[in-house]
């Protein structure tokens, strides 16, 4: 009884107690965010910004660019409508004329619709620097000779004082508050030439001149000083005075203009692409969040939310969205603490993630945010939050609008909620994923890999890849044009040292300023400072390799210096960004300067060295053998070039496939003329090379783990070529070297008369090949041969299994052995053909009996060179052990 | 009267939280002895503010007590990249267990059987709102529990059909069904699409029929069926009013569920013409507010299931299920040809 009192007081008590709690508690966790509606424009819509005219053209002959003067005759600042003709360099500026050197890409490879690799672009080109009609001092129209080493290290030494002295700096901030300094008021923001030309007469001399140029980049005034003249150079007077005219605009230009720490997010967080635009919206945002600007979050956030939809080219509408999204998020404390401490350029692929109006749209990210929270790690499982379905319940294929149509009223058009309600194939189960974190403020992107579509999330400040099946990912997100993973990790290592890079940031600013004014030889100095203080510096690369290429391009010291440079620095991790650089920018200079061979091989040579792996990710391998190849003038040279890089990568265990496999393409490729005996030749004596360099993989001890790797991936890439002959010499030499490798199957099945006419065939399959499998590949021959072996299978339309036999053959049968029971609710068709274009269905019905399946061919006895074997139906992925074709060729037939 | 009040307080406010608290997940297991629910209480301790309201809310100012009064509870911090502090305090509470699948955000409440295994979780943004909206949600999960427990005891002693039958509607209850029973039938709804696929519409609503009425299947997989059937039917032009009568019958056999919605959706999508579109008119009900309507209509009337086959908007509902040409049921996946 007295137990029973108890319990109800308790419950009683317990209830009083808990509405007394919870009230205020309640009160605070009902409040809901305002849901995010179409927002109003505060301006009217500016026009598109035209582009200015380039004062270079490009020589006919040449692709050199001719600097055309203008007909200014003296450096007198105009108006600003005139902003094109007074030097200020654009980023918006494409200067078409400046090709890049062809990488051995082919771009116009036609694009599969469903593919979730990025459309490729033309390869960023190396710009030029516009200068303006300024008196030239001829003390400064020489190019300085190229750093040596001391050179170097001295400069290294300074870039390292001065980082010390900006961590010191940072460290006494208060409230993470900098340097801030408005010197410049508003009415000083409507005439932008102004403040330019007082700051170059006043700023500049000390930061071009070597001996002053540290000392006055340790003051944080000649640091913002340097960022104001960088933010008018790159926006222009035009720009400037519009932004300027806007509701709030000239508030907002001080306020920017005054504090260094938002000019460094502005300026050197990465590209500043159409940064006029970037400047429109962040005075869009200042005048409707006037009073929360202050925050620095807040300017983080406006800042990088800013530059990114500008510089992607998406609209005003979803710019504030998106801004008010991660606004509103981070001040109700909704983001995971990451967020928090995000760097301007961290940010920038947060609040900057693709798809403004569906995976990043705001109701989708606040419909992750608020049911997909977890931590970090957390994000890399998350993709199977969704159901992997390709049809859905009612049958729908994930590719039409139907698959999600008649859940998208309930869902409230959230693309997010949608597909965990009715589920998804690796495109949506990747986007999950990435947006999940995205939505939480963690830095994610989706990549595309062939056929396939993975992402990676970052976990402290290291990207983990998840749902990846394949090495090729092609980032979703990328500052540089520049897709591979290398270059992720490149710009997360090259701004993770952040101090080191706003020097060198600034460093490359001085210097294109500099150059902007015709003072040549600083400039260069500068440059040489900007590379030295961060060699991984990739803009600064691109930007001192353009300028070099405009100045001297024949420079032979500089150039070799730059290949140096980025062999020592940059190749030693970032094998794929190292090489892409020197084949595109690099080699092509560089190259015509060394005839000698030898002495080009040991450029070759030095960068191997730095090859031990793959260093971050595998990386294509092929368009730097193809350039340097390419360097050379004759057959003969070509032919030593290919033994030496078959000899040096044929003991590195991660690049003997890949050699041999550009080894296979590039022979593939070759003309070959039956009539010119010299071209045959060739052709036949590259094939030996590859051949003995394959022959001379070991099959027992040091380097033998390697072999069958890379002897799968020469026999993929031979049966990808359709090389039956090499196809075949591979299977046999695995045969020979790994013969543990391949199975020892007795099959029993009814054969057909006649000699196995595929047995020296080539096999090709329609699924996508990822990287264990790929391993496997030598298992693919042996599918033909007596022991049987596995190639995996896709059924699906016109995709199964095709076989080029030995010679055109009259054929009694074929038999299929599958490694479990062939599925048997759709009928197969066995299909002939010529040529391998045209194809012929057979009369014959293939029996299914159990894991094979059998033509019977004896009645038709068709003629042909070709034969594959189709289901119909719905796609269906198996394995092959073995694969039979009985007959008799024709030659012998007719003999 | 004065003294004992006070002494009353005091010892109420001494008193546990919940009625068994464990401090680890080994701990929660025995005081659970196998009959008792577990509720873990998962939390993000140091990356996500809102765990941090959220655990103020529900453990600090005990907004979940009541809700947990007769289960064994347990806080289960989850971190971020943890320290090895943090590591140390993960494995004191959960040893060498990890947590069960199925959480797909932090802060949730899950409800574990007395072996270990997830039986439900209250995780969505609007159920973990508040501390009441969360108690509401879960104290109605663990009466789910109790009932589908007692249907899968009656499964276990039962045989044959009956068994089946009984699985199928522990199947319907809320909680999820234990891995080993697995909800009656293995059931992969593709398997129906591909199954009809080459199906007439009159062979195909036979088959259809067969495996609604064998009493075998779930009400989330009888929507499913249909699902696959209304899209097969589509895809083949069927008329309207069969499509019609299609997704209102699936729409009726839980108008609560997620496939409701679809039906609905569908409907406004493929049957009705745009311009004699109801929803113009009526505004939408999410499914939340459709469930508490749904409460309150089983409260009134006594607590009476929703009909499966009601016809409220006079649309006429399939009619009753023929035996297909050979009078057999024909199992899934297989082709009749």
């Amino acid at each position: 009884m007295s137990q029973n009192l108890v319990k109800l007081l308790c419950g009683v008590f317990a209830s009083m107690m808990l509405g007394y709690l919870l009230k205020p508690c309640c009160n605070m966790l009902t409040h809901k965010p305002e849901q995010v509606t179409e927002v109003e424009t505060i301006v009217e819509q500016t026009p598109t910004e035209e582009k200015t005219e380039t004062d270079i053209l490009a020589d006919p002959d040449d692709t050199a660019p001719v600097i055309v003067h203008t007909t200014e005759a003296d450096d007198s600042f105009e108006p600003a409508e005139k902003t094109d003709k007074d030097g200020l360099c654009s980023d918006e500026d494409e200067d078409d004329d400046w090709t890049a050197s062809d990488d051995g890409d082919d771009w116009s490879v036609a694009r599969d619709s469903d593919s979730f690799v990025p459309t490729k672009k033309e390869p960023t080109a190396l710009k030029n620097v516009r200068e303006a009609e300024v008196p030239e001092d001829p003390a400064e129209q020489v190019v300085p000779p190229a750093c040596n080493n001391a050179r170097n290290r001295a400069l290294r030494r300074l870039s390292d004082n001065l980082a010390d002295k900006y961590v010191r700096a940072e460290k006494k901030k208060k409230d993470g508050i900098g340097y801030r300094d408005d010197k410049y008021k508003a009415e000083h923001w409507k005439r932008p030439d102004l403040i330019y030309r007082e700051l170059l007469s006043s700023t500049l001399p000390p930061l071009a001149r070597q001996k002053t140029r540290w000392k006055a980049l340790e003051d944080p005034a000649t640091q913002l000083n340097l960022a104001r003249l960088t933010l008018i150079r790159k926006a222009g007077y035009e720009t400037l005075a519009r932004v300027a005219e806007m509701k709030m605009g000239t508030a907002m230009l001080v306020s920017l203009t005054s504090d260094l720490d938002w000019m460094n997010g502005l300026l050197f967080s990465g590209p500043t692409d159409r940064i006029g635009k970037a400047l429109e919206y962040l005075a869009i945002i200042y005048s409707r969040y006037t009073e929360q600007m202050t925050s620095i979050h807040t300017r983080r956030i406006a800042t990088t939310t800013a530059l990114e939809f500008a510089r992607e080219g998406w609209s005003e509408q979803d710019m504030l969205a998106r801004f008010e999204y991660y606004h509103k998020s981070f001040e109700e404390g909704k983001l995971n603490v990451i967020f928090d401490t995000l760097k301007y350029w961290e940010t920038r692929l947060v609040t900057g993630c693709k798809e403004p109006s569906g995976w990043g749209s705001p109701r989708s990210l606040q419909w992750q945010r608020d049911n997909v929270r977890l931590p970090a790690e957390g994000y890399l499982g998350a993709c199977n939050q969704l159901v992997y379905r390709l049809r859905n319940v009612a049958g729908d294929s994930v590719f039409s609008q139907d698959y999600l149509a008649p859940i998208l009223k309930h869902t409230n058009h959230t693309t997010a909620w949608a597909h965990r309600e009715i589920g998804g194939v690796c495109g949506a189960c990747s986007h999950y994923g990435a947006y999940g974190a995205l939505a939480a403020g963690i830095p994610a992107m989706t990549m595309g890999e062939p056929g396939h579509c993975a992402y990676t999330v970052r976990i402290g400040n290291d990207w983990r890849m998840s749902y990846s099946i394949y090495w090729q990912h092609s980032m979703h997100k990328t500052f540089w044009g520049n897709y591979d993973w290398d270059f992720l990790i490149l710009m997360q290592n090259l701004y993770s040292d952040h101090h080191r890079q706003l020097i060198s940031d600034q460093l490359l600013a001085t210097a294109e300023l500099l150059a902007s004014r015709r003072m040549m030889k600083s400039a260069f100095n500068c440059y040489d400072a900007a590379i030295a203080a961060q060699p991984l510096n990739w803009p600064a690369l691109l930007s001192y390799a353009g300028y070099l290429k405009q100045k001297s391009p024949e420079n032979l010291g500089r150039w070799k210096e730059l290949h140096d440079k980025v062999v020592t620095t940059m190749a030693a991790t970032y094998h794929n960004a190292a090489a892409t650089f020197l084949c595109r920018y690099v080699y092509p200079h560089l190259l015509p300067m060394v005839p000698d061979r030898r002495a080009r091989n040991k450029m070759y040579d030095a960068f191997f060295d730095k090859c031990a792996t793959f260093g971050t990710n595998r990386w294509d391998i092929a368009p730097l053998l193809t350039a340097q190849i390419e360097g050379c003038t004759n057959a003969k040279e070509k032919l030593a070039y290919m033994k030496e890089s078959l000899k040096t990568l044929m003991g590195k265990s991660d690049y003997a496939g890949a050699v041999l496999t550009w080894g296979l393409d590039y022979i593939s490729k070759l003309p070959v003329d039956a009539a010119d005996a010299d071209s045959a030749k060739l052709h036949k004596e590259f094939s030996k090379l590859i051949v003995r360099a394959m022959g001379r993989a070991r099959a027992k001890g040091k380097g033998s783990d390697s072999t069958w790797p890379a002897l799968g991936e020469a026999i993929y890439a031979a049966a990808s070529n359709g090389d039956k002959l090499t196809f075949q010499a591979i299977g046999k030499l695995a045969y020979r070297k790994c013969r543990k490798n391949f199975p020892k199957n007795k099959f029993k099945f009814r054969t057909f008369p006649g000699r196995v006419v595929s047995a020296k065939g080539l096999i090709r399959t329609a699924t996508t090949i990822d990287p264990g499998q790929m391993s496997q590949c030598c298992l693919h021959w042996a599918v033909l041969q007596k022991q049987g072996g596995s190639i995996p299978a896709k059924f699906e339309g016109t995709s199964g299994m095709t076989i080029e036999l030995e010679s055109p053959s009259q054929l009694n049968g074929v038999v299929c052995v599958f490694n479990g029971n062939a599925k048997n609710d759709r009928d197969f068709k066995l299909e002939v053909s010529a040529d391998g274009q045209n194809w012929e269905p057979t009369d014959a019905v293939p029996v299914i009996a159990g894991n094979t399946v059998r033509v019977d061919l004896r009645k038709e006895k068709p003629e042909t060179l070709f034969v594959r074997l189709l289901r119909d139906g719905d796609k269906w992925e198996s394995t092959i052990v073995g694969f039979y074709v009985y007959g008799r060729p024709v030659r012998a037939s007719k003999k | 009267m004065k003294h004992l009040l006070l002494i009353l307080t005091v010892l109420l406010s001494v008193l546990p939280l919940h009625a068994a608290s464990a401090r680890s997940y080994d701990e929660a297991l025995r005081k659970a002895g196998g009959r008792k629910p577990i509720v873990l209480f998962c939390y993000g301790a140091n990356y996500d503010k809102v765990s941090q309201q959220t655990y103020e809310s529900f453990i600090k100012k005990r907004g979940i007590a009541q809700a947990v009064r007769s289960v064994v509870f347990l806080e289960v911090p989850v971190y971020q990249m943890p320290n090895e502090k943090e590591q140390k305090q993960w494995h004191k509470v959960m040893g060498k267990n990890s947590l069960p699948g199925g959480i797909w955000s932090y802060p949730c409440l899950v409800v574990l059987d007395g072996s270990g295994a997830m039986r439900g979780i209250v995780q969505s943004a609007e159920e973990m709102e508040t501390a009441e909206t969360a108690s509401i949600a879960l104290e109605k999960l663990l009466e789910s529990f109790d009932d589908q427990e007692d249907l899968i005891k009656k499964a276990v002693k039962a045989s044959g059909n009956k068994r089946l039958n009984l699985l199928s509607q522990a199947a319907d209850v809320q909680a999820i069904m234990p891995s080993s029973l697995s909800g009656g039938t293995p059931f992969d709804p593709i398997t129906v699409v591909e199954a009809l696929q080459p199906m007439a519409l009159e062979e195909a609503n036979n088959y259809i029929r067969s495996m609604v009425s064998s009493g075998y299947y779930s009400r989330r997989q009888r929507q499913e069926i249909f699902a696959a059937y209304a899209g097969h039917v589509r895809r083949n032009g069927g008329s309207a009013n069969r499509l019609r009568a299609i997704y209102t019958e699936m729409r009726n056999i839980d108008p609560t569920s997620i496939y409701a919605a679809y039906a609905e959706g569908a409907i406004e999508l493929w049957v009705v013409p745009k311009e004699l579109d109801p929803s113009k008119d009526t505004p939408y009900k999410t499914l939340a507010q459709r469930r508490a309507e749904e409460e309150a209509k089983k409260k009134a009337s006594g607590g009476s299931s929703p009909s499966g086959s009601s016809d409220e908007e006079g649309w006429t509902p399939m009619g009753t299920t023929k035996k297909s040409d050979d009078g057999e049921y024909t199992p899934m996946g297989s082709t009749k040809k």
